[in-house]
This record gives structure tokens, C-alpha cells and sequence, in this order.
């Protein structure tokens, strides 16, 4: 099972799970979108690293990175 | 004081010792002994200033380097009280990952080099600094979660836009991603 997750106060929150092999990637995107808007933040790969448009059976650690301020 | 002001000075300040250094050799060939030890004098003492100035640069270096550094560990500390070791180790976990995948540099427990957008950088607990003749920094926040998750966020953001850098550093207390 795959999770997205969400950095926070207990270390991380998950926020969404699912299967890669049989969850509908068209509605787990869907779901990723709309988490990104309740957020405000971007979805990134904590394994590679890169933003993630458009999540696949392979994008692994799914994290949504949420914005910092400079002080 | 700004990089090309930095150039300007030690241009200038290695144009007069050469200045200097060609009037002596020219006054001692031509046997003016003491307009030639005056001119030598000149050339020695503007290299006195610039040997203490790349002195005290350092000794300020070190002491700056040595305040980021408590400051850090204090920081970790008090986190640490408030959320707990299991918070931390979570955290800190993400953190490694994070800087395994853009191929960051670790140089001690809590501080990493790492690239993006053509610069290097250097992050530790709320600090960043892009690093160059002239290093800039920003203190780095996000209030709620841990110092590790804040620098794994920084990390990922800046790889994706480099320009948020500045507005960081320029826009202080407003969250930019």
C-alpha cells in the first residue's frame, strides 16, 4: 500500500491511501489535486525527489510539501 | 558588502602594491634609495592591511560558524523536549530520504550541502545559505512542524524553484512554495 502523506506536529500525517495495483490512478490523482488545494502545498516524491504531476503505479513516497517562509 | 565590491577592493588594493613595487625598482635603479624605500614602505604596509583583513575575516568566519552552529543544537534541543524523540526520529527519517534522493552532502549530523538551480547550498536547523564569494542566508520557518520536515520541505522546494530563494530571503515571515 502506498500512503500520501503530510509533514506535521506527530512527524508526518497520511493523508490518502491506496493500492498501485488496483486503485483507479485517474481518481487517486483527483484526490491528490484536491488535498494540494486543502493544503495549499505540492506533492513531491519523497524517493525521487521531484514534483509529482501526475502520480503513477510507480511514484513512491508521496509527500505533500507544504510552504515555508523566510524570517 | 556585495561581491563585485568585494573584486573592486582586492583589485585595487593588489594594483597599489604593484604600483608601489614598480616605483621602488624604479627609484632604486635609478639610485633614488629614499624615494625608493618610501614607495617599498607604501607597498608593504598596504599588504600588512590585507594580510590582518584576510585574518580577522577568518577569526569573524569562525565565529559565526561556531554561533550557527550552538544556536542549531539549541534549536534540535528544544524541539526535541517539545515533540518528542519518536517526532524527531520520524522527521529526521524523512530528511534522509529527502536528501539521498536530490544526491545532498552531508557534513555533519544536521547540516548538508545540496544543488539546485546551479547554485550550492547549505541547509541546518532554519538556516539556508546559498554559498558564493559572497554567502547569503535566510533563516528558513514553518510553524507545526519539526526543524528536519522544515529543511526536507526547503530542500524539495528550492530543487523545483530555485528563485524562492530570494523571495525567502527578501520577503521574510511569508510562505512562498
Amino acid at each position: 500500500m502506498e500512503q500520501v502523506k503530510l509533514f506535521s506536529q506527530r512527524g508526518h500525517d497520511c493523508l490518502l491511501e491506496y493500492d498501485p495495483a488496483t486503485a483507479d490512478m485517474q481518481e487517486v490523482n483527483e484526490a491528490i489535486d484536491q488535498l494540494e488545494r486543502t493544503y495549499g502545498g505540492k506533492a513531491f516524491s519523497l524517493e525521487s525527489g521531484e514534483r509529482v504531476e501526475t502520480v503513477t503505479p510507480d511514484t513512491k513516497e508521496v509527500t505533500i510539501i507544504r510552504p515555508i517562509a523566510g524570517g | 558588502m556585495a561581491k563585485f565590491q568585494v573584486v573592486i577592493l582586492r583589485a585595487v588594493q593588489v594594483g597599489c602594491v604593484l604600483f608601489n613595487f614598480a616605483l621602488a625598482l624604479i627609484d632604486f635603479r635609478a639610485k633614488h634609495y629614499g624615494a625608493g624605500a618610501f614607495s617599498l614602505f607604501c607597498a608593504l604596509i598596504v599588504v600588512a592591511v590585507m594580510v590582518a583583513s584576510a585574518i580577522a575575516n577568518k577569526k569573524h568566519r569562525a565565529a559565526i560558524a561556531e554561533l550557527r552552529q550552538r544556536h542549531a543544537e539549541m534549536v534540535l534541543g528544544l524541539e526535541g523536549r517539545v515533540m518528542g524523540p519518536e517526532v524527531e526520529a520520524m522527521a529526521y527519517e524523512n530528511l534522509t530520504k529527502v536528501v539521498k534522493a536530490v544526491g545532498g552532502e552531508w557534513i555533519d549530523t544536521h547540516r548538508i550541502f545540496f544543488n539546485a538551480g546551479g547554485y550550492k547550498f547549505r541547509i541546518e536547523p532554519n538556516a539556508l545559505y546559498r554559498m558564493g564569494i559572497q554567502t547569503e542566508g535566510t533563516c528558513i520557518q514553518n510553524g507545526g512542524i519539526h526543524t528536519f520536515e522544515v529543511m526536507a520541505s526547503a530542500i524539495l522546494l528550492l530543487r523545483h524553484n530555485p528563485a524562492l530563494f530570494d523571495m525567502w530571503r527578501l520577503d521574510q515571515g511569508h510562505p512562498y512554495g
